[in-house]
């Protein structure tokens, strides 16, 4: 009974992160909570990997050196697409942090709503130049 | 004040929905995402393939995820490892005056937090090394090596002031020749057998770390239990160096860049 609701508060709470995530990421404008709810999501998403990994019947860690000897490791397959997942969010998250800081100094803002402004303003005062 | 008021209380509902939830799906024993209790053929083939003295084809790593990761698919994590080092290199390029930047914080912590730190920072390094150097046969490896010295890093420019340390001790040229070492010791562990195999025309392969049918190259050294794959350990270091320096650049130049934002 206990494992049973241990495992549903991390499976209900990965749901209400992932909705959580997506929310920022579609309505926030800001750049930075952008960034933040996108390490929230790919950070849920590994651990749903892992969460499909692990079974009742072999929960030990996928060694081989472990006493129990092979076959009773929990999966290390998805394991593996974990580390390249987070490998790969981590090298996104350089570069959206560097495009951010970059925006940031351009344009002395991170709010893409801000940005949309001026950028139509620049085109109006474009128009009226020419 | 009211609206931090009204977050909290949101995140309150939310942490007592997200209970409330669970405890009557367990008291329903019922999940709310089921687990899958089928047979996995593909964790047995790895299983069976990732450590098997009696296999000479075997992968000889007896931590299973460093046998995927630098095995079996092996090539895929050397490509996701060249985007890694691109992704830094261009962080690097963009904010390399950041990191020899003449105004930079002089703002260390108290006498006593940068004595303690001293020892825990030689402690955390040892512990870095040591996941790298069994991360062939137990969990750990060089990613979580790495993001444990980057954190160690980050943490010693918080104590002893980011003047004290970026542009003395961290210096981009350094975080260049590194990642440029990396790159070519990944480019020669990865291509080595292919390179004996084009000079002694016998067959080799890229990412060849052991014996395959047909090309009885392989490395392998006793750890004093088992017999282990030494080009899986190479390439732990070599990741190891790599993920520290990315996220070493990472977290410097968002904080020097929020540093310059307010000082500057």
């Amino acid at each position: 009974m206990n494992t049973l609701i241990a495992l549903n508060i991390i499976a209900v709470s990965m749901i209400v992160n992932i909705a959580i995530a997506v929310y920022g990421i579609v309505k926030k404008p800001s750049m930075v909570k952008k960034i933040i709810s996108l390490g929230i999501l790919s950070d849920t998403v590994c651990l749903l990997a892992v969460y499909m990994g692990f079974t009742a019947t072999s929960p030990h860690p996928p060694l081989y050196a472990s006493g129990y000897g092979a076959g009773r490791g929990v999966d290390p397959v998805v394991q593996a697409f974990v580390l390249t997942a987070i490998v790969i969010a981590l090298a996104f998250t350089v570069f959206l942090a560097t495009i951010t800081l970059r925006m940031y100094e351009v344009a002395n803002s991170t709010d893409l709503h801000e940005l949309l402004k001026l950028e139509i303003a620049s085109e109006e005062i474009e128009q009226l130049e020419e | 004040m009211r609206s931090r008021r009204r977050e909290l209380g949101i995140a309150l509902l939310i942490v007592a929905g997200i209970t409330a939830l669970s405890a009557l799906l367990g008291l329903m024993g019922e999940l709310a995402i089921p687990l899958t209790a089928s047979k996995r053929l593909l964790k047995e083939l790895v299983e069976e393939l990732a450590y098997n003295p009696d296999n000479p084809y075997s992968a000889f790593a007896p931590a299973y995820v460093s046998a995927v990761v630098w095995d079996f698919r092996g090539l895929d994590t050397l490509y996701e490892t060249i985007v890694f080092i691109a992704a830094t290199i261009f962080a690097l390029n963009l904010y390399h005056e950041y990191l020899g930047e003449a105004e930079l914080s002089r703002h260390r912590l108290s006498v006593i937090l940068q004595s303690t730190a001293k020892i825990q920072i030689v402690m955390a390094t040892a512990v870095s090394a040591s996941l790298v150097a069994r991360g062939h046969i137990t969990p750990g490896g060089g990613f979580q090596g790495g993001a444990l010295l980057a954190a160690v890093v980050i943490a010693a420019t918080t104590i002893y002031s980011l003047k004290s340390l970026v542009g003395r001790f961290i210096k981009h040229e350094l975080i260049l020749c590194l990642l440029g070492l990396a790159t070519l010791l990944l480019l020669i562990a990865s291509s080595k057998w292919a390179i004996v195999g084009f000079f002694t025309r016998a067959p080799g392969y890229i990412l060849q770390n052991q014996a395959k049918p047909g090309s009885l190259h392989g490395f392998l050294f006793w750890d004093g239990e088992h017999w282990v794959s030494g080009s899986i350990l190479v390439y732990d270091l070599i990741e190891y160096i790599v993920i520290a320096c990315g996220l070493i650049v990472l977290l410097l130049v968002v904080i020097i860049g929020g540093y310059r934002e307010r000082v500057i």
